[in-house]
């Protein structure tokens, strides 16, 4: 017997000097191949007495599960060799930046104005639209500012020389939008607008939001209510400070103007101008054929670099026009 | 309008502070623009008088002047203003003082003489913005008090930016009022007195345009002494107000305006000829203003004219002939209603806004002329002197505007504002506000407006009143109704902000350029139907756009400049473009790029962007919203600007939606992008946003696809569109997809031809293709094209 302990010490010792898989399955087949050592053993029981034999042969089943289970052992510390060195062979710097892709901005009149009409279509407003280029009695007429209205002067208005213009607020759009549809109507109106006036705090084109409101029972609680909602939503911030004050627009009466409270960098608290706004007059009505005894509304209009330039604490207006990437690419949505 | 806090408490005085009064104002409409002070800090200036003057023996133009300052000490100061004189009250900077210029008065020598101090211009004491000669203060002044005493400069200007409806307010009596109604308290109304006429002459008066003119006030004063001076008060009444001083007769007219708001008119009587003769002008009449302006007048103008010809242009402004001078002695003096309309938009049309035409144009109290006349005679008495004759008035009643009798409603206060307001409270307040109330009924009154509020004509303008004077801030708050009417997104704006945001999403910026541009830079593209301003900012802003393009190159170029390595840029707006029948306001989304096309780093080889880049982006584009299976691309020699040999028009389902090439290098050039390859894209947004329909499923084959790559050389001058086109046409239902994978020209290629590898998966749907079959498919595309374009294929 002590033949087949040795066989099994031999074994044990060249399983744990396999290096890799292929040696490992060498020794595998020297002893237990269908010619390996241990495998002869087997067949050598014949020649054994039978009162031998079972105790031979379990011994030698011992022996070759033993070199068996040393195998499977040895051969899955060099499987988890061989992946560790597969690994360490393919890492990579993870560190280094990733392939790198331009990254486009949308400008932020885009996003004011997006932002300012899905609040709006929350409550319930719809998007409406009307040219740039408008005759007078859009622009004007219309909204209750005949011709050498002194409002007018408050609206330096671009002309072209057949009389058309370049309409100077998106108020114009109101008249177009109540001409064509009955009461009850919602709408805002986004849009450029243009006025003959270029300074730091002016630009000859820039962006408003009209808002018109028509129904039966609408009124100025209402209007301030919405307004209060809308410029709390748009800050972000319940406790905004807003007040409305009395102040002219030909085309609404009440008319109001709307501040909100407005803190500086070093916390100085001012009202600054935001809003315009209030109940349709009762002229504008008539010139679009809607019954004053019958509907009322309101009507409002927000400067969209105003609010803009507030949010993202811009200062100066041609910022917005200049379109230089150090300005554009900070505005990513 | 700028009113001055102490002058206002002369007429009305609330137990408020300035900033309080202020706020007020504000929330009554009145808006507070600014509060400054009416003068800089004036410390160790003084009131002094000149009590003997020498010449100065050095220097012929200073004077060495004795000045007194109330104390035994005479002090010695050398002065070269030309109306030192002895006698003459002046303000002196004394040793110390620093004048709001920053400069410090100290002891000096001025050519050898000692000088103690400065005697002051109104300029050099911040009062003016220029001045000739030292100030002339009110010989009655104590000599020694502090000139901020003297002048009562411790005031405060409120600068009012009054609304165009508010004209009753341009003046300190409006003002007054407003103020008297918004705190209830009492107002001190100045002076009524009424002057007893001197003598009986009188200068006949003839109103031919009684519609524009419906009352007209004159009055002839004799004898005046016209270079009188006028007195320190009421220039610094004017002063605070914004007026300058010009003379005493013109100064009481303004000063008049000021304090009443009726703009008022002096003629020097000696330069009338025959009558006054309120008409309209003649065509292309002349007139030489009072600014020395000459125009020629039409006959929409009113004029104030004697037998001869026109003297002024009422309620604008008078003409310099028939002006009163330093030695008038006769004056005759206006006083009249001109109806806004008539006014309106007049001084305008001569490029001139006076303090005059501003008021008529919003509406003077047509009641008030006869008062006015009559305060302006009392002060021209007093300072100028005169022998007064009566006042003449010729007035239509018929033409006046007529006093308007409004239903107010208590209901339609409710249905507005949305508050139930008591009676007696509206009653009230329409009294303090100054008009004639009625109770009808318990529930109506009849409100008669005052005449100077115009603004007062329908039942909203008081149910606005209502609101004004209980406060914005006391008004209620209501939620808005829900509605269930569903909302329509008919101008597809959640369609284009997602197009936005695609762009962005590519690399591009959004940017916004201006709607006009200079017309050199449209003539680059198509300038067909571009329509031009009349009144242009500058002519770099002149033109209407007719393409994006010229504002987008011009914004990539100054990135550009600014060491940008690339710029690509779109930008979502219209284009105008004048055609027969109209102007067409086309939206377009449209888009530049140049420059490197990846950001430079290790990963990926830095390279110049070209056609191919932005084609690529497109194609995702019309992929990413269902239209990529409807697009062709039509190479096209014929746009405008672009390079011919890189330039294609976008066809969608046979329509022309866009338009995409690289610049001509020529306008790449003009457009300040010289040696760049620029690319620029142009879509029609209205063919961008045409929803798509619904998605429908389909199933796809359950048998194998079979990819084969064939290598064609062609001419190089065949578009591979048509290659690919010609295998299409042969209608293989086993073919899924062709992609070219690769375009060589170069070594192996024959001169002049190109090489165009095309990879194709073939599958059918009923059964896996055999080897027999798709050899069949490729020879007959290998021969189809052999034949089409003598295409050859290459062994591989």
């Amino acid at each position: 017997m002590s033949e087949l302990e040795d066989l099994l010490q031999q074994a044990v010792t060249e399983i744990d000097a396999s290096a890799n898989l292929k040696d490992l399955d060498a020794v595998r087949v020297r002893y237990l191949g269908k010619k390996g050592l241990v495998t002869e053993q087997l067949k050598a029981l014949g020649k054994l007495s039978a009162e031998e034999r079972p105790a031979a042969g379990q011994r030698i089943n011992e022996v070759k599960q033993s070199i068996q289970s040393r195998l499977e052992d040895k051969a899955s510390l060099l499987q988890a060799a061989a992946v560790a060195e597969k690994l360490v062979s393919e890492s990579i710097d993870v560190t280094l930046p990733g392939r790198q892709r331009a990254v486009g901005t949308l400008h932020p009149v885009t996003i004011t104005l997006h932002k300012i009409q899905t609040l709006f279509q929350q409550y319930g407003f719809e998007v409406a639209d009307g040219p740039e280029i408008e005759d007078d009695f859009h622009n004007f007429e219309a909204l209750n500012i005949p011709p050498h209205h002194p409002a007018r002067a408050m609206h330096d208005t671009f002309y072209f020389d057949d009389g058309l213009l370049l309409r100077t607020h998106t108020s114009s759009v109101q008249i177009r939008t109540m001409e064509n549809c009955t009461p009850p109507v919602r709408i805002i109106a986004p849009g450029r607008v243009y006025r003959c006036d270029s300074d730091i705090t002016h630009s000859p084109m820039f962006h408003q939001v009209e808002g018109l409101c028509v129904d039966t029972d609408v009124n100025f609680a209402q209007l301030k209510g919405l307004v209060i909602e809308f410029l709390h939503a748009f800050f972000e911030n319940d406790q905004l400070g807003i007040r409305f004050r009395p102040s002219y627009f030909p085309f609404t009466e009440p008319s109001a103007e709307v501040d909100i409270e407005w803190r500086d960098e070093q916390g100085n608290s001012s009202w600054l101008e935001v809003m315009g706004c209030g109940m349709v007059h009762p002229n504008v009505f008539a010139q679009v054929g809607i019954d004053a005894t019958r509907f009322n509304g309101f009507a409002f209009g927000l400067g969209v670099e105003r609010l803009a330039m507030l949010y993202y604490g811009v200062r100066d207006l041609r910022m917005f026009y200049e379109n230089d990437l150090r300005f554009l690419n900070q505005f990513v949505a | 309008m700028k009113v001055s806090e102490n002058w206002l408490r002369e007429w009305v005085d609330p137990k408020v502070t300035s900033n309080e009064l202020g706020e007020r104002l504000t929330m009554a409409g009145l808006e507070l623009d600014a509060l400054n002070s009416a003068a800089p800090n004036l410390n160790g200036v003084i009131v002094a008088r000149i009590d003997a003057i020498e010449p100065h023996p050095d220097a012929n133009k200073l004077k060495v002047c004795q000045v007194n300052v109330g104390d035994d000490q005479l002090r010695q100061i050398v002065c070269g203003a030309n109306n030192a004189r002895i006698g003459l009250v002046v303000a002196l900077a004394t040793e110390g003082t620093v004048l709001p210029g920053g400069t410090q008065i100290e002891a000096a020598q001025l050519r050898g003489i000692d000088s103690s101090g400065m005697l002051c211009s109104s300029a050099e004491l911040g009062l003016d913005e220029d001045s000739e000669g030292i100030l002339e203060l009110d010989s009655d002044l104590a000599l020694g008090q502090s000139l901020t005493d003297a002048l009562h400069l411790n005031d405060l200007i409120f600068d009012i930016d009054l609304t165009p409806n508010r004209a009753d307010c341009l003046s300190m009596q409006g003002v007054a009022r407003e103020v008297s109604a918004l705190y209830q308290v009492p107002l001190t109304q100045v002076s009524n007195a009424k002057v007893t006429n001197d003598c009986d002459d009188v200068f006949s008066i003839e109103v031919q345009a009684s519609e524009q003119c419906p009352r007209y006030c004159g009055r002839v004063i004799k004898n005046v002494n016209a270079a009188a001076t006028t007195p320190v008060w009421m220039r610094e009444k004017l002063r605070r107000g914004g007026i300058r001083s010009i003379s005493i007769i013109v100064d009481i007219c303004n000063y008049v305006m000021l304090e009443l708001g009726q703009p008022m008119h002096a003629f020097d009587l000696e330069k009338l000829n025959g009558n006054v003769c309120v008409r309209m002008a003649q065509a292309n009449e002349p007139l030489v203003l009072l600014d020395g302006q000459e125009i020629s007048l039409s006959t929409d103008n009113l004029v104030i004219a004697d037998a001869r010809k026109a003297l002024a242009l009422a309620g604008v402004m008078g003409g310099i002939e028939s002006a009163v001078q330093l030695d008038s002695s006769d004056i005759f003096l206006e006083s009249a209603y001109f109806d806004a309309l008539a006014i309106a938009g007049k001084a305008r049309s001569f490029g001139l806004h006076t303090e005059s035409s501003h008021r008529f144009e919003r509406g003077v109290d047509p009641e008030l002329a006869a008062q006015a006349i009559e305060r302006a005679t009392v002060l021209i008495k007093e300072y100028a002197g005169g022998v007064v004759g009566p006042v003449s008035e010729v007035v239509d009643h018929s033409k006046l505007p007529q006093a308007v009798q409004i239903t107010l409603n208590l209901a339609s206060v409710t249905r507005v504002l949305g508050i139930e307001p008591d009676a007696t409270e509206i009653k009230n307040m329409m009294e303090n506000l100054g008009c004639g109330v009625e109770q009808s009924s318990a529930e109506e009154f009849v409100v008669t407006p005052p005449s100077y509020r115009f603004d007062l004509s329908i039942e909203a303008d008081l149910v606005e009143e209502v609101a004004r004077t209980r406060g914005y801030d006391q008004m209620p708050t209501a939620p808005l109704a829900v509605s269930s009417k569903r909302i329509a997104d008919k101008n597809n704006s959640e369609v284009i902000f997602s197009l936005q945001q695609k762009l962005a999403g590519l690399g591009y910026n959004e940017a916004v350029t201006f709607s006009f541009t200079e017309s050199k830079y449209c003539d680059l593209f198509s300038a067909e139907g571009a329509k031009t301003l009349a009144n242009p900012i500058s002519s770099e802003l002149a033109t209407m756009r007719t393409s994006l393009w010229p504002g987008l190159c011009l914004a990539a170029a100054y990135n550009l400049k600014r060491q940008q390595p690339s710029a690509r840029l779109f930008e979502v707006g219209r284009k105008y473009i004048e055609k027969t029948g109209g102007i067409e306001q086309i939206d377009v989304i449209a888009g530049v790029a140049t420059g490197q096309v990846y950001p430079r780093q290790w990963g990926l080889s830095s390279r110049a962007g070209d056609f191919y880049d932005v084609k690529g982006d497109l194609d995702w584009l019309f992929d990413s919203i269902g239209m990529g299976n409807s697009i062709v691309y039509r190479p096209s020699d014929k746009i405008q600007g672009l390079h011919p040999g890189k330039a294609v028009q976008i066809f969608a389902d046979g329509t022309c939606i866009g338009l995409l090439g690289g610049l001509h290098p020529n306008v790449a050039n003009q457009l300040n992008l010289p040696n760049k390859d620029v690319v620029v894209f142009e879509l029609m947004l209205k063919e961008m946003t045409v929803s798509q329909p619904a998605t429908q499923f389909q199933a796809w084959s359950k048998f194998p696809s079979v990819p084969r790559d064939l290598t064609f050389t062609v001419d190089q001058s065949v578009p591979v569109q048509a290659m690919l086109d010609k295998i299409y046409s042969l209608q293989i239902n086993q073919l899924q997809n062709i992609v070219v994978f690769a375009v060589y020209q170069g070594k192996g290629v024959p001169e002049g031809r190109k090489s165009v590898s095309l990879g194709l998966i073939l599958q059918d749907f009923s059964s896996t293709l055999t080897d027999k079959q798709v050899e069949q498919i490729m020879t007959n595309i290998i021969s189809l094209l052999a034949e089409s374009f003598e295409a050859q294929l290459r062994n591989a």
